[in-house]
């Protein structure tokens, strides 16, 4: 277990270290000094508590996302709609929150939270329903109904409930009995706000779904040994089904951060790519709840500090973020290649 | 001709010595048997001499001269040959496109089959080609499979064969057939390597034999001049103690425990079941013999529920209906160990604890949780009852031999179902002699107590010894029934070859 645990670790640091090299090779081709920009995502991101604040509310979309797509991993599914379910999520809380601004206070946050977990929650079974029904793979109607979100969130919010006086393509303000308080320890003023709490929670819960109980137990199953599991009696249908429902579900609670907790209404594309992030996060994570956070934290980090890159550097801008994530996923995909050339090498000595 | 050897070759993994100090020499133009439990050594051998791995050290010698097989790829080159236990065989190519694959002979841009096909002919006399070239290898029968592998190496000019299990899968008559093939490629010069594990073909095709033990060479001999007992004993180390399972007599009653009547399978892309009766009495051994794939596994997947069909399964009084729920008919009390070990009746990835309590995870429940101090009680009395030694529960299954793994399947089917009724689909398959010799015991224990089983198997010696019935089946009928007292090897082999009763 101890052994485990470390070469886990081991693998994460490594892998992390050969993304970011493989990155600093291409800011140096471009023509930046590799160190500099390493000072200014570092200095950007940890460099004070005002920083830590903004990278830990970047963080906190990432860390469910994560979840995500690393429960569905574990059920042995691939889910590449947590944009889309996080999308539906959030469509829900904002209606809700526009609908019914009156609800008390306790109520009010908890059936916002449950809103947008089922909205996403429905998004994700949609896809295991269709999988389970009619044979069709998981991976394309998960991103196909990312494109329905899409035109449906952007329907809701620029048709139904847009805000006229606005500027801007949003939608009313949510009543102030859903706003999550802020989180004013690093920085008084920063955006960082009790949803990081809740996400921790899911991670802990995530984690001893997977390691305490019979549901992750049989949630694995399905996945791993699905012969093994429908002779031994457990239902793999309703399992893929609840997988994708509680996959789909984290990612709906992914929107609360920022619109219960920041902007306090829905923007056209507030999911900004947090649903794809999260496949990232999980990949580096390998799916293990300390692993997703670990990551999630990390890739906000990167891009608070990515921000920085567009003023204080000549050539490159804030999507270094995207390209060092993309070098981080690259190098996790390569991994059994890597370990091959590791073992030759060892053989060879 | 090529003589191979083996001289002083180890192979360890870490602390694990697969294969210690082993000295061998197979001699041209004869045929060999390796012989020796899961887990001795044979296959870490195979895969030395065919390139696939690198020994610690030792060395493996052709005609005398050191060679080093970096890969397999070299082992082709120095003439040696493998068909492995699972064939290699690409399902929707043509047979003859299998043969050349890698290696095909180009007129122009275009394959050349006919040349393919007369370099082959000119190899092999006619009686043994009657293979149907241009057919897709999904469609041929796996005794035709197991030639095609065999003629892949011909192709290649293989002097050195090394078959891995070759007859695993076949009828009685198609392995005369084989081993007729196999003696003819002796007498064209060939070198045959057969490991096996069925005593009964030593004696019937090989001229030598090699015994490993825990990876050590432990004896080698003309098979003329030896007995079976005699290298049982080298096998094991000790003779084996065959307690002729004392079986009671059970009185076969009028009852039924399970019965198909007019069961015909719907989904015609898996094989079928075609209008199948069949009874089980209580505390009856059925046995149902027959070349794989003729519905076996569907006799199994409609009374789980999981395959549909038409027609009616009675178990222990009620109807069973397709689709009902797995689960439920399995608390009636039905275990079972199914045919793929690897993907049906274990999960190779989670500890043996966890493997022991599969399909009856209630019993270990505490609130939503594990009540793992319940799991490690009963898992360890559960083991020790089976007699599976292994220094940590908590060490994933796959790193057991396969009869250990096999014992834990039992261990769970039967000590943590109580049933009254078992299905054991290809039970010792892949097991070694110690744990079949429990296995077997276990069945008639069984037996004994009233509970019936429903025996599956490819081969036909387990069969005959277990069984009270024997029902072959062919391409989804019964063409036989065969009470113990008129058990015949030859009877009931024609039987699986589809020819009625």
């Amino acid at each position: 277990m101890k052994r485990s645990f470390i070469s886990s670790i081991l693998i994460y640091l490594i892998t992390l270290a050969l993304g970011i090299f493989l990155a600093m090779i291409l800011v140096t081709i471009v023509g930046e000094n590799p160190l500099n920009v390493l000072k200014i995502l570092v200095m950007g991101s940890f460099g004070g508590p005002r920083e830590i604040a903004y990278s830990l509310f970047y963080a906190t979309p990432f860390i469910l996302t994560g979840l995500s797509v690393a429960w569905a991993f574990r059920a042995g599914l691939f889910n590449v709609g947590a944009e889309g379910q996080m999308l539906m999520g959030g469509v829900a809380v904002m209606a809700l929150g526009i609908l019914l601004p009156n609800l008390p206070v306790p109520l009010a946050i908890f059936s916002a939270f449950v809103v947008a977990f089922a909205a996403g929650g429905v998004w994700g079974a949609i896809a295991g329903w269709v999988k389970v029904k009619r044979g069709a793979h998981e991976v394309l109607v998960t991103i196909l109904l990312n494109f329905v979100a899409y035109g449906l969130s952007s329907f809701f919010i620029l048709n139904v409930f847009r805000n006229p006086a606005s500027q801007n393509p949003e939608t009313f303000e949510i009543g102030s009995n859903y706003f999550l308080s802020q989180i004013t320890f690093f920085d008084p003023s920063s955006p960082l706000n009790q949803m990081i709490f809740v996400a921790l929670l899911c991670a802990a819960i995530f984690a001893i779904v997977f390691r305490k109980t019979l549901f992750g137990f049989f949630q694995r199953m399905s996945g791993a040994a699905p012969e093994l599991a429908v002779r031994s009696g457990v239902r793999i249908d309703r399992q893929v089904i609840l997988a994708l429902f509680i996959s789909g579900g984290l990612a709906g609670l992914a929107s609360c951060g920022t619109i219960m907790g920041y902007s306090h209404k829905a923007r056209e594309g507030f999911a900004n790519g947090a649903g794809f992030i999260g496949i990232a996060v999980a990949l580096l994570g390998q799916n293990r709840a300390g692993g997703v956070v670990l990551s999630a934290i990390l890739f906000g980090a990167l891009a608070k500090g990515s921000l920085d890159l567009d003023l204080d550097t000549q050539f490159i801008t804030r999507d270094l973020a995207q390209v060092i994530q993309a070098c981080i996923v690259l190098v996790v995909a390569s991994k059994p290649g890597l370990e091959l050339v590791y073992k030759k090498v060892r053989a060879t000595k | 001709m090529i003589t191979i050897e083996s001289q002083n070759l180890s192979k360890s993994y870490g602390d694990c010595h697969a294969l210690t100090d082993l000295s061998l020499r197979f001699e041209s133009q004869k045929i060999h048997a390796i012989v020796g439990e899961n887990g001795a050594g044979k296959s870490t051998l195979m895969k030395l001499l065919f390139g696939l791995i690198q020994p610690t050290s030792g060395s493996v010698l052709i005609d005398g001269k050191k060679v080093a097989l970096k890969n397999s790829r070299d082992a082709i080159n120095a003439g040696i040959g493998m068909v492995q236990q699972h064939f290699c065989l690409v399902e929707n190519l043509s047979a003859i496109d299998n043969i050349i694959l890698g290696t095909e002979p180009m007129k122009g841009l275009r394959l050349d089959r006919e040349k393919a096909l007369r370099e082959l002919m000119a190899k092999l006399p006619e009686e043994s080609l009657h293979v149907p070239w241009h057919q897709k290898v999904s469609e041929l029968s796996v005794g035709f499979r197991q030639r095609i592998e065999i003629l892949k190496l011909l192709y290649r000019d293989s002097q050195f064969l090394i078959l891995d299990e070759p007859t695993a899968v076949l009828t009685p008559q198609e392995i005369a057939s084989f081993f007729s093939l196999l003696r003819h490629l002796k007498e064209m010069g060939r070198t045959i390597v057969l490991i096996t594990h069925k005593l009964g073909e030593v004696f019937s095709v090989c001229d030598q034999y090699h015994v490993l033990r825990q990876g050590r060479f432990i004896a080698s001999g003309v098979v003329a001049e030896t007995s079976q007992n005699q290298i049982v004993k080298y096998m094991i180390g000790r003779e084996l103690v065959v307690e002729s399972a004392s079986r009671e007599k059970v009185n076969l009653t009028s009852d039924k425990l399970l019965e198909y009547s007019g069961v015909s399978t719907i989904d015609q892309r898996r094989g079928q079941l075609k209008n199948i009766s069949l009874s089980i009495s209580p505390g009856e051994i059925l046995g149902i013999a027959g070349v794989e794939g003729s519905g076996q596994s569907l006799l199994v997947e409609t009374l789980l529920g999981l395959c549909p069909f038409v027609g009616h399964i009675y178990f222990l009084n009620s109807d069973i209906k397709p689709g009902d729920s797995t689960k439920s008919i399995r608390k009636m009390g039905l275990a079972l160990v199914p045919e793929d070990r690897h993907t049906q009746a274990v999960w190779l990835d989670e500890t043996c604890s966890k493997n022991l309590i599969i399909g009856i995870e209630e019993q270990f429940e505490n609130g939503i949780f594990f009540d793992e101090d319940k799991i490690k009680k009963t898992g360890t009395a559960w083991l020790k009852e089976f007699d599976v030694r292994l220094t940590d529960a908590e060490q994933p299954i796959s790193s057991l031999s396969g009869g250990n793994q096999q014992k834990i399947v039992f261990a769970r089917e039967i000590l943590g179902r109580k049933p009254k009724f078992i299905i054991c689909h290809q039970p010792t398959r892949g097991v070694d002699l110690g744990a079949i010799e429990k296995i077997h015991s276990e069945i008639v224990r069984l037996k004994n107590l009233g509970v019936s089983c429903l025996l599956i198997s490819s081969e036909l010696e387990e069969l005959m010894s277990l069984s009270d019935r024997i029902c072959v089946l062919f391409d989804g009928v019964v063409t036989g029934e065969f009470q113990r007292t008129e058990f015949s090897k030859n009877e009931i082999g024609k039987a699986m070859t589809g020819v009625a009763k």
